[in-house]
């Protein structure tokens, strides 16, 4: 049994690995956690059954592999305890809160794989394996949203998050068109604002890119969603290629609840895309492979997303290029 | 359109159809011609000054500003099917001729009186979803160029972004105020071509939309988002209703039907029926010229907005 650390909890998705971990037979288990705020690491651990370690040394010390699902803006600090002890990461999303962030993370000497769990969506993955043969043609322009509720927490705390709906949710789409066409991106303009007013970042946000080969492409971010939406987050793909068009939804694998009061909501039926990442990850570890989601392909999802931030702040078309 | 609004024109009461002028006249139009004995007429003589009260134009695209002019010069009030011209001098010179004679003008922006529309607006306009922050709209269909190959010709029609864009733009203005920035993409070519629209209003709140002439049938969809709530439909005419041919080739033998939502709700109808009360007196209906410029102004911004690259900003947005 892998034994697994969290660097940091403070990420919406710490609890969703915990109990992806124990949920599945994935051969790992959350075993203990390291996070600076005293308080946060004490409300996780007990609620999750963790370790508590008192600094990221002795947490890398005690376990096989660590998971950084901290702040944003601690990715760094994070990722290089873990280099420095040797151990094999997964990086939540963002891949860097900053640009800076973003090349540090690069640099590091360290075995990093970045959480993408939509890569593991089986529309995704069909999609993948029929857009391989080659038959639909190229890609002429991708229309895409992942829109949510806000998230809370430090996710609207400019300082710790790097940002708002952009920084949150344009990776995923970013990420998965990349795996699906293989295309690289080229300029990103956006348009941003905040009509909820939560903390100090962006809250909606429309993001227009292009390829590198002429497409574009298009991700509506937003944390648009009422909170309490049953479904409310959504991952959809228009993929206009030259012989067909591709609809994709990631989300579509659940079934409708309707309460006796009548309210609803959907639950997941199958292995979550969690599980499927966790799985994929702990199997490279223990063979010895890459990363599967090496951390080049986080920081090209991360590049569109903080470019599309610098568009929405400057009212310009960032020519990506220009930000390496 | 000219079929529908044809129909519409010979149930309203106190209107006489005078005659129709076209280059070319479709079987069905020569039906309803043929049953309720309707003159064919040179375009010449039927807007000579004095002939009639009022034209409903529904000819291509870069005809119509020739054609509403003649009319207002002949003292008529014209009734433009969208867009109200192919050019912005073209729109500007027929708004300084309607000022001139006093003409009324409405334009065909249908999309104010389809139901999903008229509701998303009230949505907003009562508060029910708070302050908008965000929209989301969607407008595909098949390519018209095989059909009618002048839309294919950027210059007659203006493409996808005059044919098909240019209603949810404005809508979007109707609904949630002027529109004061518009960055836009296109991709693929002309007869299939596939555009986003991104749309900034002076409220702030953000608009996004996606056009194509690339979809295998007619789809349409928007969302908004407020602080209070969203608001979300797809189109009307096909709601509860969807017919699958066995064969993929069954198209010639399965009964043919105009758009499902002229039937049950009669945007076309109503839009018209609006104008025509305009012009005997009664109040105005909700798109007049002003509004038809307006629309244009944003979908030409938009094309300006690919053809250079980046956003355009809009003078004076109204």
């Amino acid at each position: 049994m892998m034994r697994v650390g969290l660097l940091g909890c403070a990420h919406v998705h710490a609890a969703h690995y915990v109990a992806a971990l124990r949920a599945g037979d994935i051969g790992a288990r959350a075993v203990a956690l390291y996070d600076p705020d005293s308080e946060q690491a004490a409300a996780f651990a007990a609620a999750h059954g963790l370790e508590r370690a008192t600094d990221a040394a002795s947490l890398c010390g005690a376990v096989d592999a660590v998971i950084v699902v901290s702040e944003h803006s601690r990715y760094v600090e994070m990722v290089q305890s873990a280099a420095r002890a040797g151990l094999p990461v997964l990086c939540e999303k963002p891949f860097g809160a900053s640009l800076g962030d973003l090349r540090t993370l690069l640099a590091t000497d360290v075995w990093c794989s970045v959480a993408f769990p939509m890569r593991y969506a089986p529309p995704l993955v069909r999609a993948k394996a029929m857009i391989e043969q080659g038959g639909l043609g190229e890609l002429v322009a991708m229309s895409g949203t992942n829109r949510g509720s806000y998230p809370g927490g430090f996710f609207g705390d400019r300082a710790r998050s790097g940002g708002g709906a952009l920084i949150d949710h344009v990776v995923h789409v970013a990420d998965a068109l990349y795996v699906l066409s293989g295309l690289e991106y080229e300029t990103v303009y956006a348009e941003a604002g905040r009509f909820r007013n939560v903390g100090d970042v962006e809250d909606v946000a429309q993001v227009l890119a292009t390829t590198t080969s002429g497409a574009f492409a298009s991700i509506d971010s937003s944390w648009s969603r009422p909170a309490a939406m049953p479904g409310g987050l959504d991952f959809q793909m228009t993929l206009w290629f030259e012989r067909a068009t591709l609809h994709l939804d990631g989300m579509a694998r659940r079934g409708l609840v309707v309460a006796a009061d009548g309210s609803i909501d959907y639950e997941e039926y199958g292995r979550g895309v969690n599980e499927a990442m966790l799985s994929a990850w702990v199997r490279a570890i223990e063979s010895g492979a890459a990363p599967p989601i090496p951390a080049l392909d986080g920081a090209r999802a991360t590049e569109l997303a903080l470019g599309a931030l610098r568009s929405a702040e400057t009212g310009r078309v960032v020519d990506l290029a220009a930000l390496r | 359109m000219a079929a529908l609004h044809l129909a519409t024109l010979l149930e309203a009461p106190g209107v006489r159809v005078v005659g129709l002028a076209a280059p070319e006249i479709d079987r069905s139009l020569a039906k309803i011609m043929a049953t309720r004995e309707i003159e064919e007429m040179a375009t010449e003589a039927l807007l000579a000054p004095g002939a009639l009260d009022a034209v409903v134009i529904a000819t291509p695209t870069d005809r119509h500003s020739e054609l509403a002019s003649l009319a207002v010069l002949a003292g008529a009030a014209v009734f433009c099917e969208k867009p109200v011209t192919r050019t912005l001098a073209e729109a500007e010179h027929l708004a300084a001729l309607a000022a001139r004679f006093r003409a009324k003008v409405a334009v065909g922006h249908v999309l104010r009186y389809f139901p999903e529309y008229e509701a998303a607006r009230r949505q907003v306009a009562t508060g029910r979803i708070g302050t908008v922050g965000i929209c989301r709209l969607l407008r595909a269909n098949t390519s018209p160029v095989a059909r009618r190959p002048w839309y294919g010709e950027r210059a007659r029609s203006g493409g996808v972004l005059l044919d098909l864009a240019i209603h949810d733009l404005d809508w979007c203005r109707w609904a949630l105020g002027p529109i004061r920035r518009v960055f836009a993409r296109a991709s693929g070519p002309e007869e299939q071509r596939v555009v986003a629209v991104l749309a900034r209003h002076t409220s702030g709140a953000i608009s996004y939309l996606d056009a194509s002439w690339r979809a295998g049938h007619f789809d349409s969809r928007l969302e908004v988002c407020g602080t209070e709530g969203i608001y979300c439909a797809e189109h009307s005419g096909d709601a509860g209703f969807c017919l699958v041919p066995v064969h993929a080739e069954a198209a010639s033998y399965l009964p043919s039907e105009a758009d499902g939502s002229a039937g049950v709700d009669d945007p076309y109808r109503r839009e018209l029926t609006e104008a025509l009360a305009w012009f005997a007196g009664g109040p105005a209906p909700r798109a007049v010229l002003e509004d038809g410029i307006e629309a244009l102004r944003l979908a030409l911004a938009a094309e300006e907005s690919i053809a250079f690259g980046q956003p355009v900003e809009l003078e004076d947005p109204r």
